[in-house]
């Protein structure tokens, strides 16, 4: 009883068990997932090994962590994968011009491709699912187009790409730069007023309204942060293959989106954050490794994919707190 | 002076609608037309669309086009008119990929084919719809019971049903031995297969449950305001799951159709359906958000997509541009059919 008091006093929010194995739920899915995947396959905890998984993760964790943003405020971005892929060819093709400096013109880019996108929603009043939807078809078009349906390769010893290939004190640079997003992301949401202004949108947009939070400005900022997280992953992706292909990225929305949901990010917005997303996320990644490991089928990961969002999700959502689910 | 105006005006308006000279503004840019245009808009994008292809391609408008028109939307539309019954809830369906994929697998193992042994028949068909039922009360009793949101439910069984198609596959692809079931859509009658006759049978019993039934009836109301229908004493959960029911036999359905149309069975089978049918359906005036819209809508939608992909083949445009116009036509089309629901306090989420 002392016990239970105590920590209801350091986390208000936390008042039952319930409350406790919802809010712990997705790191037991990520711990119980981890632990089947060490038993299969031991030499998972080698030192190489962890690398290699956390350099082939990062493009999928960064779309999870850019992907966070939209859902919390109860909208969401399947265009992310189709921008990944976007992202790569159009830097691929700018690279003989532009030399190193493609790089950060892409993410530019795809910020303000996606802080449109947000804005438009807003405008036009149309539903993010159908935006998105949209510029799916838009940005996996464009990317076809722009390399003729074929893939573009990038010449070694470009600086941005050396260094997303590269390693730091043994560690792979680009899950140092899935850390980095994640903490300055994660700080922003905590501290800045438009971090909060993501919140308070989430759980009641017209309120959020009422109370003077910029409705198009805050939906704007979201998708751009999804756009240019999900350019940095193409990138990342590009940096691993070295060359560009306009559909490499296209399998990545479905995982992304697991990954969001299984951290406990709830769809409706206003509940969740990003370290939910990372956990979700690399969880994602163990269940696609651990299919690998244990010589199952490719269809299998699939499976394993939906039975495990449907267990997660039926666990950490805290029903006492909506009333009608759509 | 010109500030006593506007407010007497805005008085004006406020007090009677259509009474003085705001009301005036509003009577002749409102009514008649407004009203026909805000329903019949996809229509007329359809019309303008026919029209601009035609000059365009001398061989659109040609009879073995059109057919080929209503062969290429009726997989879409049985897609679209399962969906339907789920969006007009306001809830959304993401499995039928995954569920078509499946069924179609189902039914080219248990027909008569080259790798099975089995030869079901009639039964097959059965089987595979039962499949998609089945998958369907599954997926609305898991949203409607556990309350978890059908985005995610769906989601989830989209990947599962994926996932089981490809472990249903035996090594090689099983060729569909059964003439009269691959018949559906190779015989011609009045120079158009079985399976468009089948959609349009399909979509007008829809139709009629749509409009003449308690489960069409109350589905719209779901979709407006769950809570008052809630308050009314009736079983939503119970409308939702069947709801759910429909649809995901409709997506079986839809395999089964890819299935005549092949001739094999592919794991894949179901690919590229789902985002299609309900771009589809928002075309056509169904809200994502529930409460309006119909069978009919998403008919016009499908119809609206298909003749688009069509015309953009018989123009000659570039095929890897296709997917990018289509999306922007898309954005375009359910922003100019709902821009009459605008409100400065609208939430679109």
């Amino acid at each position: 009883m002392t016990h239970r008091s105590a920590i209801s006093r350091l986390f208000p929010s936390l008042r039952t068990p319930g409350d406790l194995l919802r809010t712990l739920g997705p790191a037991i899915v990520l711990a119980v997932v981890f632990a089947l995947v060490v038993s299969i396959a031991p030499g998972i905890l080698k030192w190489r090994a962890v690398n290699a998984l956390l350099f082939d993760a990062a493009p999928l964790l960064i779309l999870v962590i850019g992907s966070t943003l939209p859902v919390l405020l109860g909208c969401i971005d399947l265009s992310a994968a189709a921008m990944a892929s976007l992202a790569a060819v159009v830097a691929a093709l700018l690279m003989p011009v532009l030399g190193s400096a493609a790089v950060p013109a892409v993410i530019l880019g795809a910020g303000l491709i996606g802080a449109l996108q947000g804005w438009l929603i807003g405008r036009l009043q149309i539903p993010s699912f159908v935006m998105t939807l949209g510029t799916l078809g838009v940005f996996s078009g464009l990317a076809l187009y722009l390399s003729n349906a074929s893939t573009i390769g990038i010449g070694p010893g470009l600086g941005p790409f050396d260094f997303l290939g590269g390693r730091t004190a043994g560690m792979p640079n680009a899950f140092l730069t899935v850390l980095a997003v994640w903490v300055v992301l994660a700080l922003v949401l905590r501290f800045t007023r438009a971090g909060r202004d993501v919140y308070a949108f989430g759980a009641s947009e017209l309120a959020a309204y009422m109370s003077g939070v910029g409705r198009d400005t805050t939906r704007a900022y979201a998708f751009a942060i999804s756009s240019m997280c999900a350019a940095l992953g193409g990138l990342m992706l590009l940096s691993q293959t070295l060359y560009s292909a306009p559909t490499m990225a296209s399998n990545l929305l479905l995982p992304a989106l697991v990954g969001v949901v299984v951290g406990g990010t709830a769809i409706s917005g206003g509940v969740g954050g990003l370290s939910a997303s990372l956990i979700g996320g690399l969880t994602a990644v163990m269940v696609r490794v651990g299919t690998t490991i244990a010589g199952l089928p490719g269809a299998a990961q699939d499976v394993a994919f939906g039975v495990i969002i449907l267990i997660a999700v039926a666990v950490t959502t805290d029903r006492s707190k909506i009333g009608i689910v759509k | 002076m010109q500030q006593t105006r506007l407010l007497s005006a805005d008085a004006g308006a406020l007090a009677s609608p259509n009474v003085g000279e705001a009301g005036a503004q509003r009577r002749t840019a409102g009514a008649g037309l407004g009203r026909a245009l805000k329903s019949a808009g996809p229509l007329v994008a359809l019309a303008a669309m026919v029209l601009v292809f035609s000059m365009m391609a001398p061989n659109f408008l040609s009879v073995a086009n059109l057919q080929a028109i209503l062969e290429s939307a009726a997989v879409p539309a049985i897609i679209a008119v399962g969906l339907t019954f789920v969006l007009v809830q306001g809830s959304i369906d993401l499995s039928g990929e995954g569920v078509a994929s499946l069924t179609n697998i189902l039914l080219a193992i248990l027909i008569a084919n080259s790798i099975t042994p089995y030869d079901l028949g009639l039964g097959a068909v059965l089987v595979a719809i039962g499949a998609g039922l089945g998958f369907g009360l599954l997926n609305g009793m898991l949203y409607a019971y556990l309350r978890m949101p059908s985005l995610i439910v769906t989601l989830g069984m989209w990947l599962i049903t994926l996932g089981l198609a490809a472990l249903l596959f035996p090594s090689r692809q099983p060729q569909i031995l059964d003439g009269r079931f691959v018949g559906l859509a190779l015989d011609k009658h009045l120079g158009i297969s079985a399976l468009v006759y089948l959609a349009v049978a399909i979509a007008l019993v829809a139709l009629v449950v749509e409009r003449r039934t308690r489960l069409g009836r109350i589905g719209f109301a779901i979709g407006a305001d769950e809570a008052l229908v809630r308050l009314a004493g009736i079983n939503v959960g119970l409308y939702k799951v069947a709801a759910f029911a429909i649809c995901g036999a409709m997506a079986g359905v839809a395999g089964i159709f890819t299935a005549a149309q092949i001739g094999v069975g592919n794991p894949l089978a179901g690919e590229g359906l789902l985002f299609p049918g309900i771009a589809a359906c928002v075309i056509g005036g169904t809200l994502l958000s529930g409460g309006r819209g119909g069978v009919l809508h998403s008919l016009v939608g499908v119809l609206v997509l298909v003749t688009l992909r069509n015309g953009l083949v018989q123009t000659g445009t570039n095929p890897l541009l296709q997917k990018t116009i289509e999306g922007v036509v898309i954005v375009v089309a359910v922003a100019a059919s709902t821009w009459h629901l605008r409100r400065k306090t609208r939430v679109v989420k």
